[in-house]
């Protein structure tokens, strides 16, 4: 059992090491929201974002002209068959790719969670590419429910297992009518008492809770570096071709 | 001696009363748990419901014309779609409505004083509902792309 317990901790340390030395474009981060949905529990939200506030993970292959940089991302997808181009919304300056791949399964990460992943590839003349994963959408599922995609990237579960879009921030508690006691009836004259339920841990996935605080820190870290992943293989593949 | 009996008494008394109240507790966090995970189910499985329709309509995506229509059924037109290719419609409207009118009425006595008087009462309601799916197929008869729209009006 020590023994066990003592490869667990070896294999967790090595494995946040091989974290550790990826290079970090991306970040999970729980915003307050402005609009009106904060009525409805959602307080705050959670999303993908280039770190460091910036508006896009930028690579860079100094003295690389846009023409190589987008050539050089085509022939990439070519060698990515997983990843697929949308060629309705792909031009000179702008490529668009996306990927429908499994992030952690539920015995990692509490859910089944999938990633439907959209790159924003955009090369520039000064030898960068910004990338952008902001419209990314993920989901969960306690139920173990094979996600399907079709070619226009809509989602469903063989014989409609439920799943859902996964929720970065667990719900916050919500008030339900229910039919009040006889006591309450006769007493009070109501027929149905509101009543507020917590509904939070039944999202032991998300990493927020209802108030942006960490509370799944293991899957932040797989969800950051589940999107990481596609910045740096490309990187690394174009590095490898420009050097 | 007194005292000797009344001890475990209150012990017992005491011991009962803290099991109950822990019982009490984590009982209602087993319901609260149990809500929450039911909640849960209830969401997720009204949105894998909600997103079959959209799946099945793009799933044609790659297949033959020809093989959505022996499916579908004719289309309700078919034009071009200005190059090669051609966009099967389909449309579906479906109108609704229910509700009641009932007159109001005015007695007057023989000096024109209103006596009795009731406003009429109208709870008429109408709806209509109407459903847009665009098949677009290339010159190979191959469908490219599955076009949704509705529109729900009610009156």
């Amino acid at each position: 059992m020590i023994k066990l317990r003592l490869f667990t901790l070896f294999f967790f340390c090595l494995s946040m090491g091989i974290l550790g030395a990826q290079e970090k474009y991306f970040e999970l981060v729980a915003e307050k929201s402005t609009n009106s949905f904060n009525e409805k529990g959602y307080t705050y939200f959670g999303h993908i974002k280039p770190l460091n506030n910036h508006p896009y993970a930028i690579l860079h292959f100094e003295g690389i002209s846009k023409t190589e940089l987008h050539k050089g991302i085509m022939d990439y997808l070519k060698e990515r068959p997983g990843l697929v181009i949308k060629p309705k919304y792909t031009n000179e300056h702008l490529i668009i790719y996306r990927d429908f791949a499994t992030i952690g399964s539920k015995e990692q990460c509490f859910a089944d969670l999938v990633g439907l992943v959209y790159v924003y590839a955009i090369p520039e003349e000064d030898g960068t590419i910004k990338l952008d994963m902001s419209t990314s959408d993920l989901f969960a599922s306690v139920n173990n429910a094979v996600l399907r995609i079709t070619p226009d990237d809509n989602v469903a579960s063989d014989a409609d297992v439920p799943f859902n879009e996964y929720k970065y921030v667990q719900p916050a508690d919500q008030t339900y009518l229910s039919s009040g006691s006889t006591a309450s009836r006769i007493l009070l004259g109501s027929r149905t008492k509101r009543k507020k339920h917590s509904l939070k841990e039944a999202y032991p996935d998300s990493v927020f809770d209802p108030e942006g605080n960490v509370v799944n820190a293991t899957n932040k870290v797989l969800i950051e570096t589940f999107f990481n992943n596609y910045a740096e293989d490309l990187h690394n593949y174009l590095k490898a071709r420009f050097k | 001696m007194n005292s000797k009996i009344f001890k475990p008494i209150l012990v017992l008394a005491f011991s009962i009363l803290s099991t109950s109240v822990f019982g009490q507790k984590s009982r209602k966090n087993d319901e609260a748990l149990r809500f929450a995970i039911e909640e849960r189910y209830k969401k997720d499985q009204a949105y894998a419901q909600a997103k079959r329709a959209a799946f099945n309509r793009s799933s044609w995506i790659g297949s033959k014309l020809s093989e959505l229509i022996s499916s579908w059924g004719p289309p309700t037109r078919v034009v071009t779609d200005g190059a090669d290719g051609k966009i099967a419609v389909y449309e579906k409207a479906s109108y609704n409505s229910g509700g009641t009118y009932t007159p109001g009425y005015v007695v007057t006595n023989g000096w024109g004083q209103v006596v009795a008087e009731k406003k009429s009462e109208d709870t008429r309601w109408s709806s209509s509902y109407s459903e847009t799916v665009a098949v677009y197929a290339d010159k190979d008869n191959i469908i490219r792309e599955v076009k949704f729209d509705n529109t729900y009006k009610q009156n």
